[in-house]
């Protein structure tokens, strides 16, 4: 192995794992948010919605990340410029693009039909008469939904959540095939023209490991922390 | 959606991409069989309450889970290849296809041994204590009260795991192989980058497709196994 | 007919039973009370080899075997003279009532189909359970349950039938029906070790009474003597916190 290289292509990562880093949390943060309301709206059975929405999951979740981010990617912006042109706009250069833009719109829309499902099945694990007790103390849906719904959701979603954000991490990874140079394009990159491909994804084995542990370990600690309710323990 | 989105392609052009559809299966076919050996393998040592042998497997589990399907790829295919020479080893004759299985198999039989090893602890210990009561062998109680039952609850982990690997065969076309995500690439190139849309909804659709008979068949695998066990009221 | 001698059994340094030694007569139903952490449901499972006895030894008839270093032919041998009633009923979640009761016959005793299914329906319809024989477990309540595992035990005709609490884990309203068929298996002339918490039952059915504390037996007797004449001072203090005087002869 060729330490000489893993010395110089260690500081040359910064940038890298921050991309990893940035597509990963932004994906994460705009995922939920999307999953959260995707949940609501189908344990809520809003009509026509709660149907879509429904047939949107089920495709989110069966089709390959891969054909979601070549879709936001290559197909996307080739059909803006189609557009574009018909309607007499100018047309930018789409090709090279390599902003983190497209593969946080797919990571995001798969993200939000994957975790959907975990908050939907943590607020069916909520008893009904929560909800009850809630509305017969005088709150409003919404503040039950705020102070008494989501907090106890919530703690049973974590562990799950800690397991979804690991997969984004992973899954950044194929952000490489978006122009992005994020750790894993970064190491092929490097490593190419030298051939030196097993020292490069020596360095970056590791460092997705190291990541899967640290994150993991602080989804266990957020766990406790956040676990008062249910293991009835209150401490003062 | 104007002339540049056209609907009336996708039929042409999932008909083509379905030609790989058999490589697909075979790559899924053959890292089902691997992931389970290896899996059963794991599971084994986790269960086996050597605190050697439960590390290893443990070990195992966890780099699996932070490795991402792509790297452990380029891993393979790129990295081992020269060591394997080194040692003797001639790799040039293998196919792209090979990697890959090879790849999936040693991926999902992380998952393989969790399923095997959660299934097998959730049934009750008590199970073993009646089963000899009425003075079975241990090979019987497990072939006719343990296994039955932690099969019962692994078959809907059974299913997901097949989805999960089914989905990952979609990583085969970054070495060159040509699943149906490959030969999407190779259609994709043939035509200079036009209908692009139309060729990956396409190909999203017979994901879609595949991935809800399999949650079906699943669903219904596990009824049919589990029929009249689990309790009546719902 | 059941002979132990010395048995003893520690969990880590806990020593559970410190030399216990009894002894069953053919045909005999023998109650072990005793208050909770006693030992007793410890002492059955290590007669079924549940639990693997430190040191002791255990004669079945016509098989003497040391607990310490006992082989497997003859665990098993054991096993296949006893059977065990479980507190828990201990019941095979993937069979029906009917299946559990014919497992042991067709895989332990290798009867025919027809055989074990012709004797698990008889030993079914003879605790009450006729229409119940295609339930699984689940859709069984906890009396149902029982007595499934009770048929299971009588259906292997063994030797001895080991009881381990059988009514503890039961709705109360239930333990009534359940200590009665344990009553008719002992008319049937099976011997019958059982641990319980119900006193009327053991004066009422027993031969034998044996009263355990912190490991040891305390006092062996006729339920006369050990409930009417107690001659040790752990026993009567036993007793009286758990029976009442004025419904100490009430059946």
């Amino acid at each position: 192995m060729d330490f000489k290289f893993i010395v110089q292509m260690i500081p040359q990562m910064a940038p890298a794992l921050e991309n990893t880093f940035l597509i990963a949390v932004v994906s994460a943060v705009l995922g939920w948010i999307l999953g959260m309301v995707i949940a609501l709206i189908r344990t809520n059975r809003v009509r026509v919605l709660a149907r879509i929405l429904t047939v949107y999951v089920s495709f989110m979740r069966s089709v390959p990340l891969i054909i979601i981010m070549f879709f936001t990617y290559f197909a996307v912006p080739t059909l803006i410029a189609y557009y574009r042109v018909e309607h007499g706009l100018p047309v930018e250069n789409i090709a090279g693009n390599t902003s983190l833009v497209c593969p946080i719109a797919a990571m995001t829309l798969s993200e939000a039909a994957f975790s959907s499902e975990t908050f939907r099945s943590a607020l069916s694990a909520i008893p009904h008469d929560q909800m009850e007790a809630a509305k017969s103390v005088g709150m409003t849906g919404i503040q039950a939904y705020f102070r008494i719904i989501f907090p106890q959701a919530f703690v049973i979603a974590l562990p799950n959540m800690g397991g979804l954000f690991i997969g984004l991490i992973k899954n950044s990874s194929l952000a490489y095939y978006s122009g992005v140079v994020e750790v894993t394009g970064f190491a092929y990159t490097l490593a190419s023209p030298t051939y030196q491909f097993l020292e490069a994804f020596f360095v970056i084995a590791l460092l997705y490991e190291a990541l899967s542990f640290v994150f993991s370990r602080l989804f266990r600690i957020l766990e406790r922390a956040f676990g008062r309710y249910r293991t009835g323990i209150v401490l003062q | 959606m104007g002339n540049y989105f056209d609907f009336s392609k996708i039929p042409g052009l999932m008909a083509s991409t379905m030609q790989a559809f058999p490589t697909t299966v075979k790559l899924v076919v053959w890292s089902l069989i691997f992931s389970l050996l290896i899996g059963l393998a794991f599971a084994s040592l986790a269960l086996s309450g050597n605190k050697v042998l439960n590390a290893v497997a443990k070990g195992y589990v966890a780099f699996m889970r932070g490795m991402p399907t792509l790297v452990l790829i380029f891993i393979l295919y790129f990295v081992v290849p020269v060591y394997l020479k080194k040692a003797g080893i001639n790799t040039d004759s293998w196919s792209k296809d090979m990697f890959i299985i090879i790849t999936l198999s040693l991926s999902s039989a992380a998952n393989m041994a969790e399923m095997m090893r959660s299934s097998y602890l959730a049934v009750n210990r008590y199970q073993w204590e009646a089963a000899y009561s009425v003075g079975m062998t241990g090979f019987d109680v497990f072939r006719r009260i343990i296994f039955p039952q932690a099969f019962g609850v692994a078959i809907p982990i059974l299913g997901n795991n097949i989805v999960a690997l089914f989905k990952a065969t979609s990583l085969a076309f970054s070495i060159g192989a040509l699943d149906l995500f490959g030969k999407v690439k190779l259609i994709s190139g043939r035509l200079y980058g036009l209908n692009r849309a139309e060729l990956y909804l396409g190909v999203a659709v017979i994901y879609w497709v595949v991935c809800v008979l399999l949650e079906w068949a699943t669903k219904r695998a596990e009824k049919r196994y589990t029929r009249g066990r689990k309790a009546l009221t719902v | 007919m059941i002979k132990i001698d010395d048995l003893k059994k520690s969990f880590g340094r806990n020593q559970i039973l410190k030399g216990v030694s009894i002894e069953v007569e053919q045909g005999g139903v023998t109650v072990i009370i005793g208050p909770s952490g006693s030992g007793k449901t410890t002492l059955l499972r290590c007669i079924d080899f549940l639990e693997r006895a430190d040191s002791g030894r255990l004669t079945l008839g016509d098989i003497t075997v040391d607990l310490e270093k006992c082989h497997k032919k003859d665990i098993l041998a054991i096993r296949r003279k006893c059977a065990f009633v479980f507190q828990n009923y201990g019941l095979f979640q993937n069979k029906t009532a009917l299946e559990n009761v014919m497992e042991g016959l067709t895989v332990v005793q290798k009867k025919s189909r027809e055989e074990a299914r012709r004797i698990a329906a008889e030993t079914l319809d003879w605790v009450g359970l006729s229409d119940r024989m295609d339930y699984y477990p689940v859709n069984l309540s906890g009396g149902q349950q029982q007595r499934v595992g009770i048929a299971r035990a009588v259906a292997l005709s063994p030797d001895v039938i080991l009881f381990d609490e059988p009514t503890s884990a039961l709705d109360p309203e239930l333990v009534g029906e359940t200590l009665e068929l344990i009553k008719k298996v002992a008319n049937r002339g099976i011997t019958m070790i059982v641990v319980t918490h119900e006193m009327a039952f053991a004066q009422d059915v027993a031969n034998q009474v044996i009263f355990m504390d912190e490991g040891v037996v305390v006092e062996a007797g006729t339920p006369g003597e050990v409930f009417s004449h107690p001659k040790n001072e752990r026993t009567k203090q036993f007793l009286a916190r758990i029976i009442p005087e004025d419904t100490i002869y009430y059946i």
